[in-house]
């Protein structure tokens, strides 16, 4: 049998993605965090957890839990009060235990009347307590060195993308015809005036970088014909050159809004993009 | 360390992507996996007993020796695991273990455990399968699958060098396999040039590899690759 043919079912962004990592199981954390919210996480099962605020009585969630290299993880959990409501969030952690910092992301929908699917994202910095050892007073930090790189990023067996990072806040999406992403995103993405969205770049160490990107303009500009909004948050290691990560919106199906949750992961290659890319204005800015 | 370098007139911007040449064909490895830490394996294959201790995340005691170990989680449940210069492919999801020892394979299921069934051999399921498996930027092995045990190969960037090489097969169950590839020496290709196996589980729902390539003259490389269709 060719195993091209393997009876496997549709995969967009997430047939490389890691499987879930349950290491982290047993293990409790104390973050210290400079916007004054300390979190305590404790990994009571392969998939289940508790967190709390501050010392507050602590919540249960279901995480998910992929890996950028041996030592630094990417956790996130949806806050379980909040789930089949409008006003769904997701916590999630970049816990590096080699330098044992923590980044957090909390995302939010449903904060805005006119736009209500949009995304919010709020971004702390901290440091993990360990008995017995100093706290670390370094911190992951905003980052604008991912600025003139480009990358080609395979997604799936016949989908790649091209990311151009010219900007601390922006990111250019393309593709090239041969891509499956010509099916897969074309229509609606060529809808909008350019592939601009809207990026926030954490550095973790030398050769890693959690990106953070909203797909806004869907929600904004074309009032969603496929995502509503959707963050997407990449835990990208250019020392081996892929990335693992999640998504947290709404994505429309049948017609219908249904959140968009998924793991993904790809594996990257430098690219050269032609001028026309390179040097192409960001309509969305002055 | 900064990225940037005054010149002239502004900076210079050093892109952070690169060919990650360092690790040549080991350059997409997915991270260790430590899930295994403090788990021990019994497994019983014609009467035989074999066990793996997971004493740390580097040493395991492997029948009563202790050796270093690699671990790459390829699926849930589903682990490959280079034990030394031995393989073994451990499956929690049919309680079985699948052993490359010295060359053979062992298809040994979890003792004492009820149901468990050992993997058993591919036969010629994989024959007409041609694949490139993506190991790193612009490093991948080409493999056609043309009888059950004869595959043509070719590693980048010669893709015009096909050579024709032996291979076992295990089929590891749903879209898994385990191969094991016996290589020719290798010239002028990304591979090292005393590559001597080639093995890796293959997993052709999310197509994708997980395996390691072992050889004279080098460390054992872990791998981890996308499939292409070819």
């Amino acid at each position: 049998m060719n195993l091209r043919d393997y009876p496997r079912p549709f995969y967009a962004i997430n047939q490389f993605c890691q499987a879930h990592c349950s290491e982290l199981k047993g293990q409790s954390f104390n973050f210290v965090m400079d916007g004054g919210y300390d979190y305590a996480l404790n990994f009571t099962g392969e998939t289940t957890l508790t967190w709390s605020i501050n010392g507050a009585e602590p919540k249960e969630a279901t995480f998910e839990c992929v890996k950028g290299d041996e030592t630094t993880y990417l956790v996130d959990f949806d806050v379980v009060e909040l789930l089949d409501t409008d006003q769904r969030a997701n916590e999630l952690f970049v816990i590096d235990l080699d330098q044992r910092l923590v980044t957090r992301v909390y995302c939010h929908i449903g904060y805005n009347a006119r736009l209500p699917y949009l995304i919010k994202s709020n971004y702390d910095f901290g440091a993990i307590v360990v008995e017995g050892k100093e706290t670390p007073f370094k911190r992951h930090c905003y980052s604008s060195e991912l600025i003139g790189t480009t990358v080609e990023w395979h997604w799936n067996y016949e989908m790649w993308t091209h990311h151009k990072y010219y900007d601390s806040d922006y990111y250019t999406l393309t593709w090239p015809d041969d891509s499956a992403a010509v099916q897969n995103l074309g229509g609606p993405f060529e809808m909008l005036p350019s592939h601009d969205d809207v990026t926030k770049v954490i550095k973790i160490k030398d050769t890693m970088y959690l990106f953070c990107l909203t797909e806004e303009l869907m929600e904004r500009v074309l009032q969603g014909p496929v995502f509503r909004c959707n963050n997407m948050i990449f835990l990208q290691n250019y020392d081996r050159m892929y990335h693992a990560g999640r998504t947290f919106g709404t994505v429309m199906m049948d017609g219908k809004t249904v959140p968009c949750r998924t793991l993904f992961g790809s594996f990257g290659n430098p690219i050269k993009l032609p001028d026309s890319v390179l040097y192409a204005e960001n309509a969305y800015t002055v | 360390m900064r990225n940037y370098t005054y010149v002239e007139g502004g900076v210079f911007i050093k892109s952070k992507a690169n060919m990650a040449e360092q690790y040549g064909i080991g350059q997409y490895r997915y991270p260790l996996n430590y899930e295994l830490v403090g788990k021990t394996v019994t497994a019983v294959a014609d009467g035989k007993e074999y066990t793996l201790e997971f004493a740390c995340k580097k040493n395991v005691v492997f029948n009563g020796a202790k050796t270093e170990y690699e671990c790459i989680k390829c699926a849930p449940g589903l682990y490959f695991v280079r034990v030394g210069f031995d393989v073994a492919v451990i499956d929690y999801n049919n309680s079985a273990v699948t052993f490359i020892i010295e060359g053979d394979i062992v298809c040994a299921a979890f003792k004492g455990v009820e149901g468990a069934a050992a993997h058993t051999c591919a036969g010629d399921e994989m024959v007409g399968t041609k694949v490139r498996w993506v190991l790193g930027c612009d490093r991948y092995i080409n493999q056609e699958f043309t009888a059950a045990d004869k595959m043509n190969v070719a590693w980048s960037p010669r893709d015009e060098k096909v050579t024709e090489n032996a291979y076992r097969a295990v089929k590891i169950g749903g879209p898994y396999y385990l191969v094991d590839m016996k290589s020719d020496i290798l010239k002028d290709v990304c591979a090292p040039f005393f590559t001597d196996h080639v093995i890796a589980v293959q997993d052709y729902d999310r197509c994708m590899t997980f395996g390691v390539v072992f050889g004279k003259g080098f460390d054992p490389i872990m791998i981890t690759g996308y499939a292409k269709f070819l």
